[in-house]
């Protein structure tokens, strides 16, 4: 060919089905060159293995994120954001509920306890794990969905998916571990109380507590989410200004929840006493900082600029 | 069939990034189906074009339509659209295994395909089993232009992952590349062109084969349709490829002989876009081209006259060191 390479029409042979043609283009580049193309296949001969492939059952190719023209679904990219997280939420809490179990047979065998070894040492700090998780969603999730064709907002529906899934399966680990030792202390007759003196005593306490790191988990996770969407959006200085707003969520769970989880040592230092001590106000309010927060967040996801190079302004 | 591109008026300022913008007031079009070099120095804006054209950023002014429409948050362009870079293009953890990635992008490209993907391991020879962090530049870049390659979007940008490719994959790169864009009529940007080691592979194989059907096949230039050339952020030239073909004359001479047939073809100020010198001799690259009767006349006057190819005469639309005779060449 001497001209430019301008497409022709009705050349999709290889959506047509039939092999690759031309024999010329099966040979280019090779006839004897001194070059290493004598070892390659024959030009675009994979191309239409691939298609062969592809036509040989009239059921196309593998295409799970949807059709050609669709853009991946709701469920697809929220498989990439829970899943991914999950990954590494998960060997963090494999990891501590394996040093849990050994610091806390040691404890039994060498000592006593008289408050909760899982909230002081283990469930506590979850929180933090649970806003970087957020965080995560523009820095590492974003570059991953955005660069492979998947839109902002659904990127945001992802991280929601995300948020749900992560607080209910982090309160149920909490719940797990609150179990556990319930039932070790039980057997060895040490009292279970929380920071506050509150007592753990059965399975409905368990059950609040579980829910009570529901929602204070899905408000650190929106903290963290709005903090990496400003980060996104803004710019690696400007966000800064942003993080006291984002931060707001976490307060109020902290707030309506600290009778059930006294895990700021708020408690007995100032007046708390016009907060209402039902756990189930505290989750319904928690969870609407949440919602409010994860609203805010799926517009401002649109302003998420990629990684590549500075920002712009 | 690929997407049309048109940009517009393109600008792209960085914050922090003083005054000079990344990008100012750019234009071109690209019509679907099309391949496009687009060359440039490091630091000439090609990452940023290519960045705006994805949708990972927005414009600071000017407009970006892909298929006729803002890409930016278009679900059924961004997922037609595909970027790869040197670095995979991916943004995955880099203790991810070349199959997890491919499942990943499963998950996300509606083009995908899969047996596609495979055929290309096998070509590339990639180890499905090795981490990202553990391939070698070559490797990385066959990873990324496998995922390119295999996206089948229908715009599909390589950020110069291919260059980095070993001789024998980039000329693999090449022919599935030629192939992808006949039969699946995609649009295509190259940063970078085709590389060098394989410009010259493929225009050895083209030269033997030259006068036979087989010239199609091989030629390198023929894959480029369109060429962009950016320096420090501003359009240079945009041009059809078979346009920017003719537009350069290398004359080659002695020194006085050529600066006598310069003035005397081109008149007082030529357009010089590179002049060497080496010893007595004097080789200049102007732009435009002569008559057959002045060719004829240079060739009397002991002048070589000869087309610039047109990889080396994008290389000196880039560098303007060449034009202020910087370059200059001195036997020592």
């Amino acid at each position: 060919m001497t001209g430019s390479h301008q497409p022709r029409p009705g050349e999709g042979r290889l959506s047509a089905g039939s092999p690759r043609p031309g024999p010329n283009d099966r040979q280019g580049g090779e006839g004897g060159q001194p070059h290493a193309s004598a070892s390659l296949p024959p030009a675009g001969q994979i191309t239409a293995t691939a298609a062969r492939t592809r036509t040989a059952d009239g059921k196309g190719a593998v295409r799970r994120a949807g059709g050609p023209g669709s853009p991946p679904s709701l469920v697809n990219a929220s498989i990439v954001t829970t899943v991914g997280t999950l990954i590494w939420v998960g060997l963090l809490w494999l990891a501590l509920a394996a040093i849990f179990g050994i610091v806390l047979g040691i404890v039994a065998v060498a000592g006593s306890l008289d408050s909760s070894l899982w909230q002081s040492g283990f469930s506590g700090w979850q929180r933090i794990v649970m806003f970087a998780a957020g965080y995560t969603m523009t820095s590492a999730f974003g570059p991953i969905l955005i660069g492979n064709g998947v839109t902002r907002s659904r990127l945001a529906g992802a991280a929601t998916v995300t948020m749900v899934v992560l607080a209910l399966v982090g309160g149920l680990f909490v719940a797990l571990g609150y179990t556990l030792e319930g039932l070790v202390f039980s057997a060895l007759d040490w009292p279970q109380e929380l920071r506050g003196g509150q007592r753990v005593d059965g399975i409905s306490d368990i059950v609040r507590l579980g829910f009570a790191h529901v929602g204070l988990f899905t408000c650190y996770f929106a903290a963290g989410r709005l903090v990496g969407i400003a980060r996104g959006a803004l710019g690696p200085d400007e966000f800064v200004l942003l993080i006291p707003p984002a931060l707001i969520p976490p307060a109020v769970a902290e707030l309506f929840l600290i009778h059930d989880l006294a895990g700021l040592p708020l408690i007995g230092q100032v007046n708390l006493d016009w907060v209402p001590s039902s756990w189930a106000v505290g989750l319904l309010v928690s969870l609407a900082a949440a919602a409010v927060a994860t609203v805010i967040a799926h517009p401002a996801s649109r302003a998420i600029t990629l990684p590549i190079g500075r920002q712009p302004g | 069939m690929g997407f049309r591109v048109d940009v517009a008026g393109l600008t792209v300022r960085y914050r922090g990034g003083g005054n000079a913008p990344a990008l100012a007031d750019v234009s071109f079009t690209l019509e679907a189906g099309q391949v496009c070099g687009l060359f440039g120095r490091e630091g000439a804006g090609k990452s940023t074009l290519l960045a705006t054209l994805a949708a990972y950023r927005r414009p600071s002014a000017g407009t970006v339509r892909v298929a006729g429409e803002d890409p930016y948050e278009n679900p059924r362009l961004m997922s037609q659209t595909c970027l790869v870079d040197r670095a995979g293009g991916l943004a995955v953890d880099e203790s991810t295994t070349i199959r997890e990635v491919f499942e990943l992008i499963e998950l996300l490209r509606p083009g995908w395909d899969k047996a596609y993907a495979d055929a290309l391991v096998e070509l590339f020879e990639l180890p499905l089993r090795a981490k990202v962090r553990e391939l070698a530049r070559s490797r990385r870049a066959a990873l990324a232009v496998t995922i390119g390659l295999a996206s089948r979007a229908r715009l599909t940008m390589f950020d110069e992952p291919h260059l980095d490719l070993d001789l024998t994959d980039q000329l693999a790169f090449y022919r599935e590349l030629r192939a992808e864009t006949r039969d699946r009529q995609r649009t295509v940007i190259l940063v970078g062109g085709i590389g060098a080691a394989a410009t010259a592979a493929l225009a050895d194989a083209s030269g033997s084969q030259r006068g036979g059907p087989a010239d199609e096949a091989a030629s390198p230039d023929d894959l480029l349709d369109q060429i962009v050339v950016l320096r420090r952020g501003r359009l240079v030239a945009a041009a059809p490829a078979a346009n920017l073909r003719r537009v350069g004359t290398e004359l080659t001479g002695l020194a006085d002989a050529v600066t006598a047939f310069l003035a005397s073809a081109f008149g007082d100020a030529p357009t010089v876009l590179a002049d060497r010198r080496l010893g007595r001799l004097r080789s200049v690259v102007v732009v435009g081209s002569l008559p057959a009767d002045r060719a004829a006349e240079a060739t009397a006057a002991g002048i070589d006259v000869g087309p610039v190819p047109t990889r080396d005469f994008v290389s000196y639309l880039i560098d303007d060191r060449q034009r202020a005779g910087e370059a200059r060449e001195h036997s020592s």
